[in-house]
């Protein structure tokens, strides 16, 4: 099976690339330096959104604390809240971007799924912005936009969701491009 | 010298308790996020008592953990309840 997680550059994210609600969440956390305000854009965004504890945990992801009901975690698991609850190898294999984001570093990345989360679940092509935010009274949470790039087990035709955005405000213009990073991409993220 | 009358409702008063809150550890926007994920809109001020209640009772678990970790120890207020429902 083809699974992978890689990291990619945020250029790709402020271009416009990974979509409108990435673009507006990295740019609303460089315009605050990380600091959360209230903001109508990102209330409409939190429905798409996973927020954690930013507490690192070895091998594993962060409790989370709310899952936004049109995420995409949501989506192919409507029972649970819980990440926690996929397989612990799943969970290890992608908790570095939340690693990261805990350690202040803005993390953007794409995932290959496969049999990772388990027997029966679908094979899908991910891409994730995880974030940290903190307010100046200490609340500080991670918070992750994850977004489908392909159902591995459909038809492989294009997902209609994907094009179907619902961000406001501004335009919809959302085309993501899943590419696979060249090496010399992947070296800017670690510039960025 | 006069008698004041507590006009707020035991809804209104656990509201209230979350909002106060959330703005003194700066996370008010946790309240706007669940209200935008339960009601597709962002207005609380739009809600009904009863929507805010229960907008206080989705968001207390998240405001009040971190809160009592940063030192928040919360006010029983609970325990002054009148007989007629309302507190005072």
């Amino acid at each position: 099976m083809d699974d992978f997680v890689e990291p990619l550059p945020l250029s790709r994210v402020e271009s416009g690339m990974a979509g409108e609600e990435a673009q507006y969440l990295l740019r609303f956390w460089h315009q605050n330096e990380g600091y959360m305000q209230l903001d109508s854009g990102m209330n409409w965004i939190s429905r798409k959104l996973m927020m954690f504890l930013p507490e690192h945990i070895v091998d594993d992801v962060p409790p989370a604390t709310m899952i936004g009901k049109e995420s995409t975690f949501k989506r192919y698991f409507p029972e649970t809240d819980r990440p926690t609850a996929l397989p612990k190898d799943y969970r290890r294999s992608v908790a570095h971007g939340y690693h990261a984001a805990i350690h202040r570093e803005p993390w953007y990345d794409i995932q290959r799924t496969g049999l990772r989360m388990g027997p029966g679940t679908p094979d899908l092509v991910l891409e994730r912005l995880i974030l940290p935010f903190w307010s100046k009274g200490g609340f500080d949470r991670v918070f992750c936009l994850m977004t489908l790039v392909e159902d591995c087990a459909g038809s492989r035709q294009s997902d209609p969701e994907r094009h179907h955005v619902h961000f406001q405000p501004g335009k919809v213009s959302y085309q993501s491009g899943w590419v696979r990073p060249s090496s010399n991409e992947l070296h800017l993220h670690a510039a960025s | 010298m006069y008698k004041t009358e507590c006009a707020f409702t035991k809804e209104q008063l656990d509201f209230l308790e979350i909002f106060h809150i959330a703005a003194k550890y700066d996370c008010l926007y946790v309240l706007d996020f669940y209200c935008s994920n339960e009601f597709d809109h962002d207005q609380v001020s739009a809600l009904t008592d009863a929507q805010r209640a229960h907008l206080a009772e989705l968001a207390q678990e998240e405001i009040f953990a971190t809160a009592i970790k940063k030192g928040f120890r919360p006010d029983l207020y609970h325990e002054r309840e009148a007989d007629d429902g309302r507190l005072c």
